[in-house]
């Protein structure tokens, strides 16, 4: 279970980092399609490391 | 009796401590003193008051003279030193370079692949990533990478994307200090459960969606004539492209000469680099426990004098890095709640929250959901420079709802173990956070310095980020995560997923609806008048759906995870609600 747990934070944070990206990349301003994508993946980056550290 | 009564008066000395220096008559402070030697003076009262207490209840001199050893006992050293350590390692990195070498690395990956964009993401992620003991390190850090892009600077970032990228960092930052593992405010709640590492995914997961949302609430928040006229930041020439410079060449020239610019600002010695990695091996190893047994203090000292070594650093260079404020601000809080240990005041605030508990208005009361729902987010109602202020003399009140202290015989067994683990995330979370939106010196307030606006402009998105989406989510994520005996099971799942879907899309609708006058382009005479109802409604909603939000993960029967049905689940949510939505008025009151 404990397993699993790891797993589903590792989702959940890779989808939540992917969105919180996007959704800063906007209120940037970054509003086209390659600005928010490179946002979500910026935003990925940091909930791999978050998971990491 | 005396006793009693001291108990309350002590109370009321800290309540007056506490919002004393937050209230403004004519544009300055009423109490213009720092916040510690307030505390620390506010003790020493409550310590008069018990010697005279002791006195009138015909006490000995013996009990008198015992009680600046059981204030002092209250000074819990460990956290102090995991901090110390954090800052020493710290001083060490900037003494060597190391900082200087993350600036690089940071500048560098505007050309990966990530863009500017998803640069300037993971800058606003990034206090909370390597989460030092304040975050003022980290912003220290970062924000000479801001300014030298930044309109003063090359300009290849707006006023307004410096304004929002800014407030984000700030509320980042401030929160960061809450899950650190090199002696956060965590760790004070993970000593009281007895489970290093317990509370920190739940809160950077609250912290990384929070940054978003006060990110887009800044974004829309502040219209074109706000950034003409609060905002005093000067933007200087554009880019050679936007001007509509007269050839390509001269847009790549000139783009050639900005970065030329940036080079020559971020630059890192060889040693920066080796010192940044022993750094990163240190935290790691001890994240994850790679070198067995031994404490994070101890992994974090022995780094610090193999950067010494490598980098041929004096010790003064190394005690640079230990900002006394948080720590005097700890010593403080733990002061503060030492005398009313002594003086019967948390007993007589037991009471407080018990009634506040029970009391009710035509049958209708806020119950212990509203209770906790509001008292989750009081630290941000009452915004102190540093979160350990109040998170060291209230911690222990939280602990006290437990099961298993006794401490305050009224408030005991309020909550189960796991329902305090719920409690202690979103508390701390929120505690850590608030010294962004503080105007008595948080973390905010350096924002604001740097793009002169008002003080307290960036402060509502701040404050909004933490009540509506740091708060409720790290409770969320610990009943749902942490606690769950199977996460994956379907109900789970489908809970918190759509917990989660529910307060994102409700959050990106108030956000949207908070400023009426964002895509106008005149001024309208109505506008500033709009715009203070839309917030007074976004805040007060936002806090009814936190308060659900963790009343759901307080209360939500499920026997296999420990949470027993214990009475009208509806009934709770609406108290939760009635509590959130009395914290969503207080944050804009105070």
């Amino acid at each position: 279970m404990l397993q699993a747990g790891v797993l589903l934070t590792w989702i959940s944070f890779l989808l939540g980092g992917a969105f919180s990206g996007a959704v800063i990349a906007y209120a940037l301003d970054f509003r086209t399609r390659k600005g928010l994508l490179q946002g979500a993946l910026g935003g990925i980056i940091a909930a791999i490391l978050y998971m990491i550290t | 009796m005396a006793h009693e009564i001291v108990g309350i008066l002590s109370l009321l000395v800290f309540v007056f401590t506490v919002l004393g220096p937050l209230i403004m008559v004519g544009g300055r402070r009423l109490i213009p003193l720092p916040l510690q030697t307030l505390l620390v003076a506010g003790a020493l009262v409550n310590i008069v008051l018990t010697v005279l207490a002791i006195w009138l209840d015909g006490g000995s001199l013996n009990e008198m003279l015992s009680l600046g050893s059981a204030v002092g006992s209250n000074v819990i050293l460990l956290p102090i030193m995991a901090m110390a350590g954090g800052f020493l390692v710290a001083g060490a990195l900037e003494g060597s370079g190391g900082f200087a070498a993350l600036r690089v690395v940071i500048n560098k990956m505007r050309g990966t692949p990530l863009g500017m964009a998803g640069t300037l993401v993971f800058i606003a992620q990034f206090s909370t990533i390597f989460a030092m003991p304040c975050g003022r390190i980290q912003a220290a850090a970062l924000l000479p990478v801001i300014i030298t892009l930044g309109p003063e600077g090359v300009r290849l970032i707006t006023k307004k994307q410096m304004v929002v990228l800014v407030t984000a960092l700030a509320v980042n930052a401030a929160a960061s200090c809450g899950p650190s593992q090199i002696g956060g405010i965590g760790q004070i709640g993970e000593g009281f459960l007895q489970q290093l590492g317990f509370l920190t995914s739940s809160q950077e997961f609250g912290i990384m969606i929070g940054t978003a949302f006060t990110a887009l609430f800044i974004s829309l928040f502040v219209t074109r004539f706000d950034m003409e006229e609060k905002i005093r930041l000067t933007e200087g020439r554009q880019l050679a492209q936007s001007l509509g410079a007269a050839s390509t060449s001269d847009a790549t020239l000139a783009q050639t000469h900005d970065e030329e610019v940036i080079a020559r600002k971020f630059k890192a010695p060889l040693v920066g680099y080796i010192s940044l990695v022993i750094f990163l091996v240190a935290l790691i190893g001890a994240v994850f426990g790679l070198f067995g047994k031994t404490p994070i203090t101890t992994t974090l000292l022995v780094a610090t004098v193999v950067i010494m070594l490598i980098a041929r650093l004096s010790i003064r260079q190394v005690i640079a890095g230990i900002i006394l404020h948080p720590i005097t601000a700890l010593v403080a809080g733990f002061l503060m709640a030492g005398s009313l240990v002594v003086s019967g005041g948390f007993k007589s605030l037991s009471q407080v929250l018990v009634w506040l508990s029970e009391f009710k208005v035509a049958g209708v009361g806020l119950g212990v959901a509203g209770m906790i729902a509001l008292f989750v987010q009081i630290e941000t109602i009452m915004p102190m420079p540093c979160g350990r202020i109040l998170a060291a003399a209230l911690l222990p009140i939280v602990v006290a709802m437990g099961p298993a202290t006794g401490w305050m015989p009224n408030a005991s067994g309020l909550l189960t173990y796991n329902q305090l683990a719920i409690v202690l995330a979103a508390f701390i979370v929120n505690a850590a956070a608030s010294c962004g939106p503080s105007p008595i010196g948080g973390i905010g307030t350096i924002s604001e310095g740097m793009v002169r606006s008002e003080i307290g402009y960036l402060r509502n998105a701040q404050s909004y980020g933490i009540m509506a989406a740091m708060t409720p989510l790290a409770a969320l994520v610990m009943r749902f995560w942490v606690l769950a005996h199977n996460p994956f099971s379907l109900e789970n799942l489908l809970i918190f997923f759509g917990l989660l879907a529910g307060i994102i899309v409700f959050n990106l609708g108030m956000i949207k609806f908070i400023n009426p006058a964002t895509f106008k382009k005149r001024r309208t005479p109505t506008q500033e008048k709009e715009k203070n109802l839309a917030t007074w409604i976004t805040f007060l909603l936002g806090g009814a759906v936190s308060g659900m939000v963790i009343t759901f993960a307080l209360f939500w029967p499920d026997q296999a995870s420990g949470f027993v049905s214990s009475g009208p689940f509806f009934v709770y949510l609406l108290q939760g609600a009635v509590g959130g939505t009395i914290a969503g008025a207080l944050l804009l009151l105070t």
